[in-house]
């Protein structure tokens, strides 16, 4: 404080006595903090994980299933019933890792658009993503079973899904470049306006569409994990892990963007750049997921929300983070598809926004209290 | 050492800035006064690298601002605007910690904390450390952005001249701050920064900066010591006011005020 | 100051606390489970066993004319769990359902603990299928082509795999002899009129029906004709075409008829108040599965669109069913 005493010169030169409060403790537990939110948050995943192999229509006791796949690995442990390792090895084993590889997807991205938006009610949707891959999917299932298609259903649909996700996106990173620079609000316009020209391109191919092929697109609409399979799976991973692997080079740069990108720039941050990468990313990310899973939401809305509403905005945490967690609802969310209405799977699409929409209502008359996020 | 040459900003067919020209030396501060539109945010914009003037060049430590890397400059100049957007929760300590972006991939965390502390103290806000940033008061909040931009050039090498540009830093704070923040900043200046700073305030500019410089629709009025630039005549002109000498017999401050806008006919007379 | 930050970070732990205290809540639960009780719910009933081959003691069928078959042969009491789209006879309402044709629960079936899935070439998704074999359950398929002689072929290969040869084989006799004077009298007809098939759910979706649809080759084979041609599969409704087309019937499936508000809603669909067949109000609605299922019932519909596109005909294309109400 300015007492008597107070070194005239600022405190470059010498040492000063630290205050108290802060210190060698607080950064010790600034960083334990980041590694002990995310180690909890694994495990928590992996115990989700273990209960998405053990619980559904048919239950399997935890101590089976570990026995199932020590045995699937190689390790005989035991004797394992032909319909246990089926269930566990063939289906439930490839769901549950593509559920952990759709929500983290989800996840991360949801983070990272509500970083460079800087609002927490964007979502990846904003950029076209996933309006996307619904017109790529769409269009195979529609157009693509009277002509003469080399590929497979199994690989096309993915394949476009993946494509028209990119795709889309590109088309709205184009519109909204001007002079080498993309500004936000205008990102988000054109992402406005091409959802609403993919929107009456899916109507056309609804319009289309036999009897037969309506219910599959609304199932594809609604989303749902039925599908796995270890290709599945294979084909999905790469993306989502590369974006895994490259999102948290962004933490720091996302975190000073939050101050504005004027303040950004100032502060030595790429902006453009940030915002290509980001873009990028998203659509990277959500296009592997969405077009093995179909259009699932409110995961990339609900994962970084509940942690910056517990832990803060900072993106160190927020973006590894949310894919954990995003990987942890969605599993839960498959496992409730499978139980509820069991032999009948609900579609996965419908269990999140039922969990979603609620929680928002909540956070709206929540968030007068603090002001912000 | 930060040197202006002849800078000019034009928009369409109007004139932001023209000729503008002086130097400053590392460790001085320079207060820019002069009425709305003067062209006062249009001249710190382009001491922060965003404008580039056409024709003109702004060099700092020898070396012209176009130059340099964006990385390069964000350690070396650090700009507090007048408003600040931050809608998102991060505590006190975590906005100022946010100063040291530019450093981040060569100092350890308990370095940019030690910096930070050391800047929250002059900038007087180390007992909202722990607070969240939004539950602040606009003045508070001001104060905790002096510190994060005190934090971004807090430390530099050897012989590399660093910039600090503050606009209008003492417009929520109550009179208290407003010195207090003020001398801090000439104490952060004695360090080896060049500071300059927009103020709309003359006595606070007299008081606090080493040179003045004044400007009126773009071109410079007047440049250097407070009692060259300050003059009745000077001020009336160009602010179009009425305007007093007042000195203050304790300690013989003097101050110019003024009473009252100019009647319109006697814009250009002294009163 | 501390204080606040201790706080701060101990209020989110103790939240993570309790979520982390469920979940091992919830795998102790899974954890103490016996093995019995993942045994099956009910005791299926042993299924005489003919022509030598093993009897499947529990079924999980896919696709509605593949259910229908199985009752008609008897081996209904063995069925667990069918699709969406088995809804003929009634007792399919009692039996866990598994999914739409195409969107099949492959954990939902196992979970049935069939020894035996069977179901149509087009169920759906393949992967599921192979799920299923991947757990030891037996997987056949049937071609689900329509025609007659497609239909026969299908009732046979059924009857083969649940081992019922002998009453399959009796099934399709009666089939033929039900179909054959229908096909005899058309045979004879004078004229051959056309027939309008229109598929709606609801308002706004109403589609007519090209080549090699299901609903043309039930039109020809009652002596009629497609009143459209010139496509393949199914395309929108539009004025134009009916009134190109001008049909001397509409033909519709009754549930579709009734999605659109019955007569007076196919009337108010563009182009069908402007044609004779639609002022003279000649539409034929006939039950769903009936009409297109190529199942076990061909033939009461083949009879009962032979008898309204050719009324002179009507006495001699065999005996009126009684269960000719249950076509509405």
């Amino acid at each position: 404080m300015m007492e008597a005493g107070w070194v005239e010169a600022p405190a470059v030169a010498e040492p000063e006595p630290e205050p108290a409060q802060l210190g060698p403790q607080v950064v010790l537990r600034r960083q334990r903090r980041v590694w002990l939110v995310l180690g909890g948050l694994f495990v928590a995943m992996l115990l989700c994980a273990a209960l998405g192999l053990g619980l559904g229509a048919m239950r399997i006791p935890l101590v089976r299933v570990l026995e199932v796949l020590l045995h699937g690995i190689g390790v005989q442990v035991g004797p394992i019933g032909l319909e246990e390792q089926g269930v566990v090895l063939s289906i439930r084993l490839p769901r549950v890792l593509l559920g952990l590889s759709v929500g983290a997807a989800l996840g991360v991205s949801g983070a990272l658009m509500q970083g460079l938006f800087r609002n927490p009610l964007a979502d990846p949707t904003l950029i076209g993503v996933s309006s996307g891959a619904a017109l790529g999917a769409k269009t195979v299932i529609v157009l693509g079973a009277s002509g003469g298609w080399a590929l497979s259903r199994d690989v096309a649909l993915p394949a476009c899904a993946f494509l028209g996700a990119l795709v889309v996106t590109w088309l709205v990173w184009g519109l909204a470049r001007r002079d080498g620079r993309t500004e936000v609000p205008t990102l988000l316009l054109a992402g406005i306006a091409i959802n609403a020209l993919a929107m009456s391109l899916q109507g056309v191919l609804a319009l289309l569409a036999s009897d037969a092929q309506l219910r599959t697109l609304t199932f594809w609409t609604l989303g749902s994990l039925g599908g796995a399979t270890y290709d599945a799976v294979w084909l999905s991973l790469p993306g989502v892990l590369l974006v895994l692997l490259g999102a948290p080079f962004l933490a720091g740069s996302l975190n000073a963007l939050l101050l504005g990108e004027g303040d950004a720039r100032c502060l030595g941050v790429d902006v453009e750049r940030l915002k290509r990468v980001t873009v990028l990313l998203t659509a990277l990310a959500v296009g592997s997921a969405v077009a093995f899973s179909g259009n699932v939401g409110f995961v990339g809305l609900l994962a970084p929300h509940l942690l910056r509403m517990a832990f803060g905005p900072d993106h160190r945490l927020l973006l590894i983070g949310s894919a954990l967690l995003g990987a942890i609802v969605l599993t839960l969310a498959d496992l409730a598809s499978r139980t509820l209405l069991a032999p009948q799977e609900i579609p996965l699409g419908i269990l999140t926004a039922a969990l979603g929409a609620p929680f928002f209502l909540w956070l709206l008359r929540r968030r007068g209290r603090r002001g912000g996020f | 050492m930060l040197e202006l040459r002849d800078v000019c900003v034009k928009v369409g067919q109007r004139s932001l800035l023209s000729a503008v020209s002086f130097r400053m030396a590392p460790g001085e501060v320079l207060g820019v006064v002069g009425p709305n539109g003067a062209g006062k945010t249009t001249l710190l914009r382009v001491l922060t690298g965003e404008l580039a003037p056409r024709p003109g060049s702004v060099s700092l430590g020898g070396q012209e601002l176009a130059r340099l890397s964006v990385a390069t400059l964000a350690r070396q100049r650090a700009y507090l605007p007048q408003q600040a957007a931050l809608d998102f929760g991060f505590s006190v300590l975590e906005v100022v910690l946010l100063g040291r972006t530019p450093h981040r991939s060569r100092e350890s965390q308990r370095v940019s904390l030690e910096i930070a502390t050391r800047a929250m103290e002059l900038a007087d806000v180390t007992p909202l450390a722990a607070r969240p940033y939004l539950e602040l008061s606009g003045g508070e909040q001001q104060r905790v952005q002096l510190a994060r931009v005190l934090t971004q050039i807090w430390d530099g090498a050897a012989g590399q001249s660093r910039l600090l540009l503050l606009d209008e830093p003492t417009a929520s704070l109550d009179l208290r701050h407003q010195h207090s923040t003020l001398s801090s900043v000439r104490r952060f200046a004695a360090s080896g920064v060049t500071v300059v700073v927009v103020l709309h305030d003359l006595a606070l500019a007299a008081q606090y900066a080493d040179r003045l410089l004044l400007l009126e629709a773009g071109r410079i009025v007047g440049f250097g010591k407070t009692r060259d630039v300050l003059t009745l005549d000077n001020v009336s002109r160009t602010f179009g006011v009425t305007s007093h000498h007042v000195t203050v017999a304790e300690t013989g401050l003097s101050l110019i005020v003024a009473s009252g806008p100019a009647p319109r006919a006697s814009k250009g007379d002294s009163p | 100051m501390t204080m606040r930050q201790t706080r701060r970070t101990a209020r989110p732990w103790r939240r993570s606390r309790s979520w982390l205290v469920l979940l091992f809540t919830l795998v102790g639960t899974a954890c103490n489970n016996e093995p019995g009780q993942t045994q099956p719910s009910a005791e299926a009933p042993a299924v005489a066993v003919g022509s030598g081959e093993p009897a499947p003691p529990r079924i999980v069928s896919a696709g509605g004319n593949v259910t229908e078959v199985l009752y008609a042969l008897g081996v209904g009491s063995a069925l667990v769990g069918a699709d969406t789209t088995s809804t003929y006879p009634l007792e399919t309402a009692a039996l866990p359902k598994v999914g739409y044709l195409r969107r099949l629960s492959a954990e939902g079936v196992v979970s049935l603990r069939p020894t035996l899935f069977l179901g149509t070439d087009d169920a759906e998704p393949h992967a599921a299928l192979d799920q299923l074999r991947g757990a030891g359950i037996r997987v056949e398929l049937v071609d689900d082509a329509p025609g007659l002689e497609a239909t026969y072929a299908r009732v046979l290969a059924i009857g083969s795999i649940v081992g019922r040869r002998d009453a399959a084989e009796a099934l399709v006799h009666d089939m033929r002899a039900a179909a054959a004077p229908v096909l005899a009298g058309v045979a004879t007809a004078a004229t051959r009129p056309s027939v309008l098939f229109i598929y709606a759910r609801g308002q706004g979706s109403a589609q007519v029906a090209g080549e090699k649809t299901a609903a043309q080759i039930m039109i020809e084979l009652a002596g009629g004709k497609n009143a459209v041609s010139g496509f393949e599969g199914f395309r929108p409704l539009t004025a134009e075409a009916v009134v190109q087309a001008e049909p001397d019937f509409y033909l519709m499936p009754a549930l579709g008829l009734q999605s659109l508000g019955n007569v007076e809603g196919l009337l108010a669909q563009p182009g069908i108040a402007q044609t004779a067949a639609g002022r003279a109000r000649r539409v034929i609605a006939i039950e769903d599965s009936t009409l297109l299922g190529f199942g076990p019932r061909v033939a009461l519909a083949l009879r009962e669109l032979a008898a309204r596109l050719h009324p002179e005909l009507a006495p001699s294309l065999g005996s009126a069913p009684a269960a000719a109400s249950e076509l509405r």
